[in-house]
């Protein structure tokens, strides 16, 4: 019910951020943030309202996010643009402040994930780590501060 | 191989979008934003014309569709496979948020004195709540009488992903997912993996259900149920399970028969995750089992089908099927006598298939994979199902609406 709880004050709040709106994620968007982001190591979280996993994944990613600031995190949300208020509201409810945020914006979502993953049906949450030296690794489902840990100091992010 | 029967059906006779009528929200408290904040959540479901339907047909050979739209679940019929519709008529008069996804859609069945029979997904105002609803037509599907909420927990926490099945002996099954027992294992600061499968019969024609029973602990929480009456009439349900903490394969439950789910299958997925990819199961008059699955396990990923020929006590080999790399999906079963069709659909990066196979001999040996038909648009699941003639495939798609494929006598 804790969850429940704090989804509440989420939506009642939700009209009152003030927050930047989600961006469009759309074709191409991908390899556009991949290559904003080549210089640092990336954390591309997907993310949806609909998964209880990546609200409970959420507050961890964002805790992780302040203490790695090397680190560029980029969420983005696999519903649909209608909900840009409640994405925005549920961002900043589960601790992120200033965050690069982006929401699926196509009717047929399997193009997008099709650029992201040919082999992604959609299950979440999905985290692509992209490391410096450019190469990309994929965790389905909840990933744990100490998987990122290890990944950010590996020989990908020196 | 194929007749193209039907395009159009989703244009008939409903009302537009703009229509959408006004709700009153201040009943739900609450802060000003609040009630803002819900409200345009809810403009916005409403506002979707969601793909999602549900093709049937009745004992009389009559095709029907569910569908949903401006927060009702449209019941249509055509007496000409799909040629042409009746005008929807709406199964709830009350506008309700209903669910109408891939995993969850409204579900139809028929009685055996021509009963028309409705269940869907109420969707609540918090995060993942939903009522399992029911509503039944006695007039042929003229008239619905006022919808039930089947599940007897009504706290605002999930009671959803209805499956219905009607057996030969008239009784209506209710199966759902249920997270009253873990919702109780966190109230005690306990751990309960997933959430629950529940079940509720009606044996007086839908009028009412009996008490809700637990089938089964720790089900995975947003999968589609299967459920498919074997050849005694005992239903059998299917669905992905949590084993362990987080081993997300299948279980499988003879209600009334077995006393625990069984495991049947063994790709051990760990995962804490929603794979939104529940399985398909069909049953054929040889009692043979038939199950399609979809797997995310990482040495292993994609659709797998299997089947048993002793009650689910022991399976075939699990046979791969659908292109890894096309996101293949989403399958459906149906077996008619010796005969199997798998169905499932693809993305290339460009456009849908429909992928159809099938097999002459239970299941044992299947034809190559055939693309039945395509799209750019949007894509639903695939269904099949048949009139006790013919095979047909429906699919719901954005840009052609429904089309209803016959497949070939093989």
């Amino acid at each position: 019910m804790r969850r429940a709880a704090a989804l509440s004050f989420v939506l009642a709040t939700a009209a009152a951020v003030a927050g930047e709106p989600p961006r469009p994620f759309v074709a191409g968007s991908h390899a556009r943030i991949l290559t904003a982001h080549a210089e640092r190591p990336l954390v591309l979280a997907f993310w949806s309202l609909d998964c209880a996993y990546c609200l409970e994944e959420l507050p961890q990613l964002a805790a992780w996010a302040r203490r790695n600031p090397r680190a560029a995190v980029v969420l983005v949300s696999t519903d649909s643009p209608d909900d840009a208020a409640a994405i925005g509201a549920t961002l900043a409810a589960h601790g992120f402040g200033e965050i690069e945020s982006w929401v699926f914006a196509d009717d047929v979502p399997e193009r997008l994930r099709h650029e992201i993953d040919p082999r992604w049906r959609g299950e979440l949450p999905h985290t692509v780590l992209r490391g410096r030296d450019g190469r990309l690794c994929t965790v389905t489902g909840r990933v744990k501060a100490e998987q990122l840990d290890s990944w950010l100091q590996s020989d990908a992010n020196r | 191989m194929k007749r193209l029967l039907v395009a159009a059906l989703l244009a008939g006779g409903a009302t537009a979008a703009s229509a959408a009528p006004e709700y009153d929200h201040a009943t739900h408290g609450g802060a000003p934003d609040k009630a803002v904040a819900r409200d345009r959540m809810w403009q916005a479901a409403l506002a979707r014309a969601p793909l999602a339907a549900t093709a049937a047909f009745d004992r009389q050979g009559r095709l029907w569709l569910a569908r949903v739209e401006n927060g009702r679940v449209l019941v249509g019929r055509s007496d000409d496979a799909g040629k042409s519709f009746s005008p929807p008529v709406a199964v709830n008069a009350e506008p309700e948020r209903i669910a109408a996804d891939g995993e969850n859609r409204p579900k139809l069945a028929f009685g055996r004195n021509g009963e028309v029979y409705v269940s869907w997904t109420q969707s609540g105002d918090q995060p993942f709540s939903g009522h399992v609803r029911f509503a039944r037509s006695l007039d042929g599907g003229r008239t619905f009488g006022a919808p039930l909420t089947v599940n007897d927990d009504r706290a605002p926490i999930s009671h959803r992903f209805d499956a219905l099945l009607v057996t030969a002996d008239g009784r209506v099954h209710l199966l759902w997912l249920d997270k009253r027992e873990s919702a109780a294992a966190q109230r005690r600061g306990e751990k309960y993996a997933g959430i629950s499968l529940y079940y509720a019969v009606s044996t007086d024609r839908g009028a009412s259900f009996a008490a809700n029973r637990k089938l089964a602990d720790h089900s995975c929480e947003c999968c589609r149920i299967a459920v498919a009456p074997d050849v005694d009439g005992t239903p059998v349900a299917l669905w992905r399970h949590v084993f362990g903490m987080n081993i997300r394969d299948h279980a499988l439950l003879r209600i009334g028969v077995d006393t625990q789910p069984r495991r049947v299958t063994h790709e051990q997925w760990a995962v804490d995750a929603c794979p939104h990819h529940g399985p398909a199961l069909a049953i054929g008059t040889d009692g043979v089992y038939h199950l399609a699955w979809f797997s995310g396990a990482p040495e292993k990923p994609g659709l797998y089908y299997a089947h048993s020929v002793d009650g689910a006590r022991t399976f075939s080999v699990p046979l791969a099927f659908g292109s890894n790399d096309a996101q293949a999906g989403h399958p459906a079963l149906l077996a008619r006598n010796r005969n199997l069709w798998l169905a499932w659909k693809e993305f290339d990066g460009r456009a849908f298939r429909l992928q159809v196979q099938h097999s002459g001999d239970r299941g044992q040996t299947w034809s190559v994979p055939q693309t039945l038909a395509a799209t750019n648009g949007s894509a639903d699941y695939p269904q099949l199902v048949t009139d006790g003639r013919a095979v047909y495939l429906a699919w719901s798609t954005a840009n052609e609406g429904l089309r209803l494929i016959a497949l070939d006598k093989p």
